[in-house]
């Protein structure tokens, strides 16, 4: 009879306390919810997305050598690369740099085998195609993407002993076309010849210091950038692509460098 | 148009009268499950820090509609060895118990369907049927998981309603008749705050817990246990068969409630604004003691809405009163449901026969004791000087 009046008494507390719980719950904690079409959520730095291929905003060219190393790494191999010999720069030319989404399992591998530092895990998750029977991704569209996690490359190996590998906070630079800095420098560019200087663009000129000392990348910018960029047009953008309207993006481009 | 209602034959008048308090009841039906279903979604969403549905119509207050429609449109799959008349009679079955309910529930003064005196035995006798809807639609499906799930339905339900029958005695033996419109009026004639919540705390508790078993809800809801019975015995229902299973679920949710509210609570009965301002109004003059013109003031206010005491207003009131003692056992249902996790078959047979049932039998013999004690020396007047205390008034009339 005791047992049964403080087992009722015990249970009836439980009972209380958990219907405390829920009505704190209901009544003092704000929804978390994001209204996810009208507005877009912010993705952590090692958020791991579709893989996209980096360039050196210098001098406009891919940081890909065609090395080969990510499609041995790809456990499901979807990567696909062509490549050629320059027969001048003596540099390997990548022909063809594909991944077929459909099978990518976004598993970082490739990533991590990169020695170049020339892929990155991008944070876009608005990936979706009208035409499921295309999820290929070519080297212009991965290229365009991976703009945006783009900066000036720097010199050297690509991660110092002890540092953080690259792959793990991967910053997002919010870099467009126009911060490519050679006036050459389009999307898309070869591997250019040992020792080339880059000729930059009249809004990155500095007259003194062009060699030695490179510009700082575009700040990054506060929010990050995850709408996907304009579609990828077939082919490679031409060359002699007019510069960016002077006044735009570059004048916070100068403000970096004057405080520095 | 009275005249010629009077003119009309007794027995059309009769059919008239019918169809429209039928009508009423499937509408208001209908008007109660819209809202109770988006409520408890919403209340799940509310404690899971979620926003629940938002996009159809005012934040999602509207989304039963665009439920409903889609179901009425999708198809209807019916497994080969289905025994078809048990199968498609079975969710009209259970929705006729839930919808019966409505016809004795007073929702407001005078406001029944039909004023039956047998009032609760009429409720524990149709909600039986709900026992052989589940059964039905079990049995019919022709599949383990709807059949093991309307075994424990019917298992749960039958034990439970005893348990609620025996726990709703006690306020029977309050008030002398089954008829619901007496009991609400018996508590209306108790006074303030008459309601038999107080003296019938122990026949309260036992038949929240047992009225959320009857219903299958959660902590519960064994019978479509979603975990462990695919969802038990609607399990091959689709299309708007099932929806009609979905409707019973919540019509039945309200239709209880209103039951409780109705037993407990009081039912319509409640103070309505002139009522209110006069307390108001007497508190501000310090009860007679300092007569000032804030309290005046709002005293004459309240006298010259007198009119909403009778008529039309005093039923609206009463309405609304209704309306918000039903919600707040439907909220607490679904607080409990979001609470609670799933109890063991074994431990809800344990609750019920060992506890409940035992506890229920003794609050009748209680509230007979402490009746008759209370009623044959007027509440046992204890004299301090001056001031009487009547012990147990609590229980005397
Ligand atoms: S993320 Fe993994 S699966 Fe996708 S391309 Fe890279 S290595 Fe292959
Ligand atoms: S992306 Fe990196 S690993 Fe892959 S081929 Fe280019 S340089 Fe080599």
């Amino acid at each position: 009879m005791t047992n049964m009046i403080g087992e009722a008494w015990r249970a009836g507390k439980s009972f209380v306390t958990g219907l405390n719980i829920t009505f704190k719950e209901m009544v003092f904690r704000p929804a978390i919810t994001v209204f996810y079409p009208d507005e877009l959520d912010t993705v952590p730095a090692w958020f791991r997305g579709i893989p996209l291929l980096k360039t050196d905003l210098l001098t406009g060219e891919y940081n890909c050598t065609s090395c080969g190393l990510c499609v041995e790494a790809c456990p499901v191999n979807v990567i696909t690369l062509e490549w050629h010999q320059d027969p001048i720069t003596k540099k390997k030319v990548a022909d063809r740099y594909a991944i077929d989404m459909s099978r990518c399992m976004l598993c970082n591998y490739c990533i991590e085998a990169c020695p170049f530092d020339a892929l990155v895990m991008g944070m876009d998750y608005e990936l979706c195609k009208v035409d499921p029977e295309n999820m290929v991704y070519e080297m212009e569209y991965l290229l365009r993407l991976g703009l945006k996690y783009s900066s000036v490359a720097q010199p050297g190996p690509k991660a110092k002993k002890g540092a953080l590998p690259p792959w793990v906070f991967h910053e997002l630079t919010g870099a467009t076309e126009e911060d490519i800095q050679d006036e050459a420098g389009f999307l898309g560019r070869a591997p250019q010849a040992k020792g080339y200087t880059p000729v930059l663009k009249a809004q990155y000129r500095k007259e003194e210091t062009v060699v030695d000392q490179p510009p700082a990348p575009a700040p990054a910018k506060v929010e990050a950038k995850v709408a996907v960029a304009p579609a990828a047009t077939p082919g490679m953008v031409p060359p002699d692509q007019p510069p960016a309207n002077p006044g735009g993006t570059e004048s916070g481009n100068k403000d970096g460098e004057e405080a520095e | 148009m009275v005249a010629l209602w009077n003119n009309l034959p007794h027995l059309v008048q009769i059919w008239l009268l019918g169809l429209g308090k039928g009508s009423l009841i499937l509408v208001w039906c209908l008007a109660n499950f819209a809202f109770a279903m988006v409520l408890e979604r919403k209340v799940s969403a509310w404690m899971q820090n979620r926003v629940g549905p938002w996009r159809s119509g005012l934040h999602g207050w509207l989304q039963a509609i665009p439920d409903l429609l889609k179901l009425f449109v999708k198809e209807y799959i019916e497994p080969r060895n289905v025994d078809r008349p048990l199968f498609i009679l079975a969710p009209l079955v259970g929705f006729l118990s839930a919808v019966l309910i409505w016809l004795i529930v007073p929702i407001g003064p005078g406001g029944t369907a039909m004023n039956l005196d047998i009032g609760i035995i009429f409720i524990a006798a149709i909600t039986g049927y709900d026992v052989i809807a589940i059964f039905m639609a079990g049995w019919g499906s022709n599949n383990k998981y709807s059949l093991l799930g309307a075994m424990r339905g019917a298992a749960q339900m039958i034990s439970y309603e005893v348990t609620l029958v025996m726990s709703i005695i006690g306020v029977v033996m309050m008030v002398g008749s089954l008829r619901l419109s007496d009991i609400v009026e018996a508590q209306v004639n108790r006074g303030f705050f008459g309601w038999f919540l107080l003296p019938q705390i122990i026949g309260f508790g036992v038949f929240i817990i047992a009225s959320l078993a009857e219903l299958n809800r959660a902590p519960f809801d064994l019978s479509e246990a979603e975990s462990e019975l695919v969802s038990g015995y609607h399990t091959e229902y689709s299309g708007f068969r099932w929806a009609v299973f979905a409707l019973t679920e919540y019509i039945h949710l309200v239709g209880w409630s209103s039951i409780a509210a109705t037993l407990f609570l009081g039912g319509w009965s409640g103070p309505n604004l002139p009522q209110v301002l006069q307390g108001l109004g007497n508190i501000l003059n310090g009860l007679g003691a300092f007569t000032n013109v804030a309290g005046d003031a709002v005293s004459n206010a309240a006298v010259s809405i007198g009119f909403m005491n009778t008529g039309m207003w005093a039923w609206a009131v009463g309405f609304i009163w209704f309306a918000l003692k039903t919600y707040l056992f439907v909220f607490l249902a679904m607080w409990i449901r979001w609470t609670l996790p799933r109890v063991r078959i074994d431990q809800l047979m344990d609750l019920g026969w060992k506890f409940l049932l035992p506890v229920s039998l003794f609050n009748i013999f209680l509230t007979g004791v402490l009746r008759f004690v209370a009623v044959n020396y007027n509440g046992l007047p204890v004299s301090l000087g001056s001031f009487t205390l009547r012990l147990l008034g609590l229980w005397a009339n």
